[in-house]
């Protein structure tokens, strides 16, 4: 498994731990912070374990982009990982702290976060898009065979 | 990979591209404290990431990976019209979805015309996928 591959799993792992946890608070006691905190809850959830296990599968098992270069361009990939994951922790702090205390810093992370994510996840469809086709087909004969 | 899981997979990604811009300019206007129009997209982002990528890009692969034939002696992909509706009702049902969150009482009605669409999507889907899951013979298993 390559080393992009094995990160972005492992990331996930670590963003399932850490959502169960914070469903786990979200369970035991209800209090000014539930609303922002359950939506932070589902994006651990969503974006930073299951988005992020089905990015790292497919970059490891989609059919290669080509014999040079299995995985299309692996630095892409660690800039997809970087701007997800960033994105994704500014948003776990900014978005409670705006709910809790609005203030410019809150406001400006929460926008940088949003066009963060939002560019991970399109550099990941450009990467895997041409990795999306069919079998080769079978060489043709010669005639004289 | 087979045409159809082709399609299931690269609409998936489309709706991945869909989906996070809505997230993102969601959560954009929440940071600018702007509670307009937009926020009647939520339905719309949930269940393009939910069912528009992640479901459809399961079953784009589940389409490819499982054992191709309900019975050993055949090697074709069985029920095939089944999976094909299926594409067709998940995607129309998310369109549709994304009609209901216009203005307008004709609009919202569409939403349980958009459930019921998903719901065929994943019975045709299970049918289709059914006879498929199953154990590898011993002559098979010794082919490999």
């Amino acid at each position: 498994m390559p080393l992009l591959v094995r990160t972005f799993i492992k990331t996930s792992l670590a963003y399932l731990v850490l959502s169960v946890l914070v469903a786990a608070l979200l369970f035991s006691k209800t209090t000014a912070a539930t609303p922002v905190l359950t939506l932070v809850y589902y994006h651990l959830f969503m974006v930073g374990w299951l988005t992020q296990l089905v990015f790292g599968v497919a970059v490891w098992m989609f059919p290669v982009f080509s014999r040079e270069k299995p995985r299309g361009n692996e630095n892409v990939g660690w800039i997809i990982y970087g701007f997800l994951n960033l994105g994704l922790l500014m948003r776990v702090v900014s978005e409670p702290w705006h709910a809790l205390r609005p203030n410019h810093v809150a406001t400006a992370l929460m926008i940088v976060s949003a066009i963060l994510q939002v560019v991970a996840g399109w550099l990941f469809v450009w990467q895997m898009w041409p990795r999306v086709k069919g079998p080769k087909p079978p060489p043709a004969r010669s005639k004289a065979a | 990979m087979p045409l159809l899981s082709r399609w299931f997979v690269r609409t998936s990604l489309i709706y991945l591209c869909l989906g996070f811009l809505i997230g993102g300019a969601l959560l954009w206007s929440r940071a600018i404290g702007h509670t307009g129009v937009i926020w009647r997209l939520l339905p719309v982002h949930v269940a393009w990431l939910l069912f528009g990528w992640m479901m459809q890009l399961a079953m784009g692969v589940a389409y490819w990976i499982m054992p191709k034939s309900a019975a050993p002696e055949t090697a074709e992909r069985p029920l095939t019209e089944l999976a094909w509706a299926s594409y067709a009702s998940l995607n129309l049902s998310l369109l549709v979805l994304a009609l209901s969150a216009a203005e307008g009482h004709f609009f919202g009605a569409l939403r349980p015309a958009s459930g019921a669409l998903l719901g065929l999507s994943v019975l045709f889907y299970a049918a289709h996928l059914w006879p498929r899951i199953r154990a590898v013979t011993q002559a098979q298993g010794a082919s490999r």
